[in-house]
């Protein structure tokens, strides 16, 4: 039998994420369906956008527009608040696979995370994804955090905070954006991975990346319609569920290694230079009640936001991971 | 594998539809409805799409710049600074062969500047220019060509709204695509102007000159445009005149110096643009009556365009989940043509494409399929962005369904020229545009000079 | 006729409302520049900006379908007896009037849900509700089959609807 899947993203191809969506799984996927059962597969892609936008994978997803959607829980402020846990605890571990790890065992510890998909959102969560390392790119050179006071710099979603509390000026933007507006100085940074400083040529107006660490996190995820998986032939479940698996291991690994390599080939075009660790420590101290707040507001709304910062905390801990500033939630 | 028959229906039932005299937008949405469920099988998930849609595909900030744009552009109709350039150009050419019709594409080009659609310099200009023009004389055709070929200049000097649209869909600057669109404006503005002198040099009756003295001098005396005045004598203080130009030149530059010095991004200009505007209409002596009337018509002109541009995007989904946008985009790839085929074909399309629907639904439709295969085969996205606008643009000047042509008819009132008539004369700019396109691919530089030298 | 005037004065109302809303969208994003050259970023102006556009255009579509506005092809038809024309534009009102109902079927459940969620835009101070965009869509989408119906039935009845003017006979 054919099996037919829809399947897509907001993002583009270019985002490593999609990207191993087409190249991984759905190859693999296609391949060892085809080899170890009598069915075969055909996917009907919506990258960029074509099926829907950035903000509408879940709602997509649980109606059946898409069979399986590949989307980043930022923009589900509203449906997925917790998901976006490790946002909530900046200065992280820069290392994709440490984040995924951590993010692994949060929610091996906590069902909600898992049961909250099909439970509300009538899909199932096949894989997590980690993103490449947040850093700090600036169109000047700056040393410690009072250099950053007053400036304008952009952030989307919940990483507007985390300039906020450093008393730096927040603009809301996006990255279509970010080229033009740093050109034209709306803003004079942007709180950013090194694939966008590289691709987005944003290393043009911004020539300075500080390599602040604040921490890879691990909130993008694979999901597929429940309807859909259920109607998929029984052979075909556990193999879905093995490609699966493989590709949130391998978002990690290439996202790892993705890091580094742009890292690189940064540090040939423009100054790239590591945080000063009083800048660091600074920023993180002024940073320390917020994770508090956030927790609270979570905990007000009936979910388990404590117990899953905390959680987060001494995973990473465990992991070997040390804290600039350990932050204390009740 | 994926479905011939629903694709192939989907894209012939629009066709039918559009063809038949359906709402552009119905026949869309329709169509769109017919294909999900055939391609889904599923009633709740065709419902899902559409509101899912709805909701989504216009909620965006950059959306609305364009009625922000058309706001500007109403509120600097109604100063009178255009109709005062206008005169001032023409003024200044008074020995100029053509002089009309050159003062209509000059004066088109500075109001561009400040409009980001093109059907608003087109009913702008049929007033202005038209009567004016068969008042000395000129053929008919050769008067409202003019008029609807320069209107496409709208849409490549920024701001313009296919720009923005083309920004969103492929995820580039719109800044930089609005500079993009300087040099190769002005380019297709010499062009044109070059055409009109040739032209009036070859055949002079165009222009009402070299015909037998009574045919021009003693009008019938029931044409009722033979009582519009000469603007080239009238009046024209040169204060009102200066004041104009301040107006109008102030205003663009303090919305490119705005953007220059960050004060406010490219997208925001279009709302600082119209605070502006209205305050110049009203220095000028707009009063509450023509201030009503301006916004009111933003909302009557800009919300069907919206609709359209909503079951445009509909449509486009649509396609995407039948599979199509993907085979299509394989077929090109797979082809084995050489980049330059590829390019003349995607082009063709567009060309063919706007003799049927309007720019931006087409724009919706093609761009995610042909950008990337563009790109692919190593093309400027730039210049691709302005060679895909232009040749677009031309659409708009094609048979059947040329919006910019059913403007100036609309506009102009005039029950003896037909439709035919102003597509017939629109031919020259047709294939200006096509040089500009053909030069644009040669010499890629020509989009890319202002961005580099500014962003 | 009591109905139809109802429903232009609610058509009309709603254009006139959406129209001076896109106006004063200019001045808050005017106020959004100064505000943040000033040091003081307003926050959530780009959400209520984006889900003003959902509205607004909702708002005007009842008025595009009565006034005649929606964009159409008209030249192969014109080329036709004037019986198939008048049947054609039929069928194109009553598609119009089922496409309509059909997406404010579509869009109670979306509406419902996204209110039951308290499903917001944006982040920090100032959080924008998405539900009233839903239900504007509900709200037009209604409207304009409602429009279409009106113009269905003039055509069939050979009725002579009035111009729909807007305030103080501005007829734009
Ligand atoms: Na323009
Ligand atoms: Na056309």
């Amino acid at each position: 039998d054919n099996i037919n899947l829809r399947i897509g993203s907001g993002h583009p191809p270019s985002v490593v994420y999609a990207g191993l969506m087409i190249d991984f799984f759905q190859a693999e996927l296609k391949s060892r369906v085809e080899a170890r059962t009598d069915h075969t597969i055909n996917f009907v892609e919506g990258y960029s956008g074509s099926i829907v936008k950035v903000t509408e994978v879940l709602d997509g997803v649980q109606d059946g527009i898409l069979d399986i959607g590949g989307m980043c829980f930022c923009f589900e402020s509203s449906n997925l608040p917790l998901h976006a846990f490790q946002a909530m605890l900046p200065f992280g571990p820069m290392n994709p696979e440490v984040s995924l790890q951590v993010a692994q065992e949060v929610y091996e510890e906590v069902p909600y995370m898992n049961d909250v998909f099909e439970d509300k959102f009538n899909q199932v969560l096949l894989a997590r994804i980690a993103d490449g390392g947040y850093n700090l790119g600036t169109s000047f050179d700056w040393n410690n955090l009072s250099d950053l006071q007053g400036q304008k710099i952009a952030g989307a979603g919940l990483n507007l905070n985390w300039l906020d509390y450093a008393g730096v000026l927040p603009v809301q933007s996006s990255l279509a954006d970010a080229y033009s507006e740093m050109m034209t100085n709306v803003y004079e940074g942007w709180i950013m991975f090194p694939s966008a400083w590289v691709n987005l040529k944003l290393h043009e107006p911004g020539p300075f990346y500080t390599l602040t660490g604040f921490g890879s996190i691990t909130w993008h995820g694979l999901t597929m319609n429940k309807d859909s998986f259920e109607a998929l032939p029984e052979d075909v479940k556990p193999i879905l569920l093995e490609v699966a698996a493989e590709f949130e291991e391998e978002t990690g690994r290439k996202n790892r290694a993705e890091y580094d390599r742009l890292v690189e080939e940064l540090r040939g075009m423009i100054t790239v230079k590591e945080i000063d660790p009083q800048a660091r420590l600074d920023w993180a101290s002024a940073l320390a009640p917020w994770p508090q707040s956030q927790a609270e507001a979570l905990d007000a709304q009936g979910l388990p936001g404590s117990q899953v910062l905390n959680l987060a905390l001494e995973r990473a801990e465990a992991h070997g991971y040390a804290w600039p500033v350990r932050y204390d939630i009740k | 594998m994926f479905d011939y028959t629903t694709a192939t229906l989907v894209i012939t039932l629009l066709i039918s539809l559009v063809l038949l005299g359906f709402h552009v937008a119905v026949a869309l949405a329709v169509t769109s409805a017919v294909g999900l469920y055939l391609a889904t099988g599923s009633l709740r998930i065709t419902q899902a799409v559409l509101a899912s849609t709805s909701a989504e595909a216009l909620r965006s900030f950059t959306f609305a710049v364009i009625p922000l744009f058309m706001l500007m552009g109403e509120f600097m109709g109604r100063s009178g600074v255009i109709t005062d350039i206008y005169i001032g150009i023409n003024k200044g050419l008074r020995r100029v062969p053509a002089r009309l019709a050159i003062a209509t594409v000059l004066g088109n080009t500075v109001f561009s500047f400040v409009t980001g659609v093109s059907i608003a310099s087109a009913a702008a200009f049929s007033r202005i220019a038209y009567p004016e023009m068969r008042a000395h004389g000129y053929d008919r055709g050769f008067a409202l060509g003019a008029i609807a070929g320069s209107s496409c200049l709208g849409m490549l000097i920024p701001p313009s709204v296919l720009m923005i649209v083309w920004g969103i869909l492929t995820e580039q600057s719109i800044g930089r695509l609005f500079l993009a669109g300087v040099a190769p404006g002005v380019l297709l503005a010499t062009l044109f102007v070059i055409y009109i002198m040739a032209a009036a040099l070859l055949r002079p009756a165009l222009v009402g000159e070299g015909k037998s003295e009574g045919s021009q001098s003693q009008p019938a005396p029931d044409d009722p445009l033979s009582a519009v005045e000469d603007t080239a004598t009238k009046p024209l203080p040169p204060m009102q005149l200066l004041g104009a130009a301040v107006g109008l030149f102030g205003i663009v530059a303090s919305i490119l110096g705005g953007i220059w010095m960050g004060l406010f991004t490219p997208t925001e200009g279009a709302g600082a643009g119209a605070a502006l505007a209205l305050g110049l209409a009203i220095l000028r002596g707009m009063r509450w009556h023509g201030f009503v009337a301006a916004i009111f018509s933003v909302g009557r002109i800009a919300a069907p365009i919206m609709i359209l541009l909503l079951a445009a995007a509909l449509y486009s989904r649509t396609l995407a989940m039948t599979g199509v946008t993907t085979a299509i985009r394989e077929t090109i790839v797979e082809s084995g043509l050489s980049p330059y085929m590829v390019l003349a074909a995607i082009v063709l399309v567009w060309f063919l494409l706007g003799m049927i629907i309007d720019s931006i639904s087409i724009m919706l439709l093609t761009v995610p399929i042909v950008e990337p295969v563009a790109m692919a085969f190593g093309f400027d996205q730039l210049s691709f962005a302005i060679v895909g606008i232009i040749a677009i643009e031309a659409g708009l000047l094609t048979p059947p369904f040329g919006l910019l042509v059913y403007t100036v008819k609309a506009a102009i009132n005039d029950p003896d020229v037909g439709i035919q008539h102003i597509f017939l004369a629109s031919v020259p700019y047709w294939l200006v545009m096509l040089i500009v396109v053909l030069l644009l691919i040669g010499f890629p530089q020509i989009a890319n000079f202002f961005p580099n030298l500014l962003m | 006729m009591l109905l139809i005037r109802l429903s232009d004065g609610l058509t009309r109302s709603l254009m006139v409302l959406g129209a001076i809303w896109a106006f004063a969208l200019c001045f808050l994003i005017l106020a959004d520049i100064i505000f943040r050259a000033l040091g003081t970023p307003l926050s959530g102006t780009k959400e209520l900006v984006a889900n003003s556009v959902v509205i607004i255009v909702f708002m005007q579509i009842g008025f595009a379908v009565r006034s005649g506005s929606m964009l159409r092809a008209t030249f192969l038809v014109d080329m036709l007896p004037p019986r198939l024309q008048r049947l054609l534009f039929i069928l194109c009102l009553v598609a119009g009037a089922g496409i309509f109902f059909f997406l404010l079927h579509a869009a109670i459940t979306p509406a419902l849900r996204s209110f039951a969620n308290g499903e917001f835009d944006g982040e920090g101070a100032l959080r924008v509700p998405v539900w009233p965009a839903r239900f504007a869509i509900l709200f037009g989408a209604g409207l304009a089959g409602v429009n279409y119906l009106i113009l269905l039935l003039a055509e069939l009845l050979g009725l002579r609807l009035g111009n729909l003017t807007l305030w103080g006979g501005f007829d734009v």
